[in-house]
């Protein structure tokens, strides 16, 4: 099984970025064969994308069984950068039906600045946007797991520690299964 | 008014002109921001410039943050095409309402103070080809983000209003003409 991880944050020594490289790190411990889409050092065009790069990318998902998110929910939502990345890779067409089948599981690994309760009271539809949109392209029966850190404004070096542990776990147990 | 359109290609353009057009008829004065040349992806100085003082470090984005504070509504009109607001309007969000514009950060007690208090109106006009059976499975997110996420920073009376039309609707001008017509109301 291939797993793909799709990495989208502009700064290249943030929080985010650990947990890419913790997943990564985990992926290659279950030994498991794996691709990383990095769509800001890729140079991804959210706006206008290169049909060969969408092309590209819609080959690798399609014989890809674990896909890997990670982003930061800005405004209840994914980023512009990876929203665009849906918007063009993952878009229905009329002869793109049930392209991504072999995607047996998504995961997502991504930071809230506000707390739990608020976004519940903003909808989540990040992780909609996830679990009913992306998971209705996928496998028949395609799983879900959301790997979330809430309230990243004021939590402490300790918890962001213990954030990377949980999602290391999370990733051995799904890996290579 | 401040209308917010995603006018990539040709029948969105024709789509936020005719918006402009009738919200004309109603309004004060509508102020028309198209993102056909905006670049909606938060770049690295920006992110990192982002819990600073001048979280604005771009001459489109400052623009489009002195039309949000002239502004009584906003309006977004925007084609969903996975199931969300695009991501131009996506990237208009997430780099223009910014602290500052959209929210202030109290510094004593960490917590968020809404900023858009002025804003009497949330619209959305959305280009939505989908059945109302997949709109009720898969969520409808580009409300969800105008509706609750940035209701949240608005007043306590902001109204929301929204349209969904069709692309069918788009290519014939008569029926375009009669579902904007609904706007005349808000």
């Amino acid at each position: 099984m291939v797993t793909t991880v799709v990495h989208c944050h502009p700064v290249a020594d943030s929080f985010a970025r650990a947990v890419t490289d913790t997943v990564i790190d985990s992926v290659i411990d279950r030994g498991a064969r794996h691709h990383v889409i990095d769509l800001y050092v890729d140079g991804f065009d959210p706006r206008r994308p290169d049909p060969t790069v969408v092309a590209e990318h819609r080959e690798l998902l399609a014989s890809t069984g674990l896909l890997i998110l990670v982003y930061p929910t800005w405004w209840s939502a994914q980023p512009a950068m990876l929203q665009g990345w849906f918007d063009s890779v993952w878009a229905r067409s009329e002869t793109d039906a049930g392209s991504f089948a072999s995607i047996s599981r998504v995961i997502v690994c991504t930071t809230h600045g506000s707390p739990k309760w608020l976004n519940a009271l903003e909808g989540e539809s990040g992780k909609r946007t996830v679990s009913r949109y992306l998971r209705s392209r996928c496998a028949k029966r395609c799983r879900f797991t959301w790997i979330s850190l809430y309230g990243m404004d004021g939590i402490d070096h300790e918890t962001r520690r213990a954030h990377l542990g949980k999602v290391s776990r999370a990733i051995r147990r799904f890996v290579g299964r | 008014m401040l209308v917010i359109a995603d006018d990539r290609d040709a029948h969105m353009a024709t789509l936020a002109e005719d918006v402009c057009r009738v919200l004309t008829r109603r309004a004060v004065s509508v102020e028309c921001i198209g993102l056909n040349g905006f670049e909606p992806a938060m770049s690295e100085r920006e992110r990192r410039a982002y819990e600073s003082d001048t979280p604005i470090c771009d001459d489109a984005v400052a623009t489009s943050a002195d039309a949000v504070r002239r502004a009584d509504s906003l309006v977004f009109v925007c084609p969903t095409l996975s199931n969300g607001l695009s991501a131009p309007v996506k990237g208009w969000l997430d780099r223009v309402l910014v602290p500052g514009v959209a929210f202030l950060l109290d510094e004593r007690t960490g917590r968020v103070r809404p900023a858009l208090g002025h804003i009497s109106t949330l619209g959305l006009i959305a280009v939505d080809d989908r059945s109302a059976l997949r709109r009720w499975l898969e969520h409808d997110n580009a409300r969800r983000v105008i509706f609750r996420a940035l209701r949240l920073v608005c007043g306590l009376k902001t109204r929301t209003r929204s349209l969904r039309v069709t692309t069918a609707v788009l290519d014939r001008e008569a029926d375009l003409a009669v579902a904007l017509q609904r706007m005349t109301r808000w």
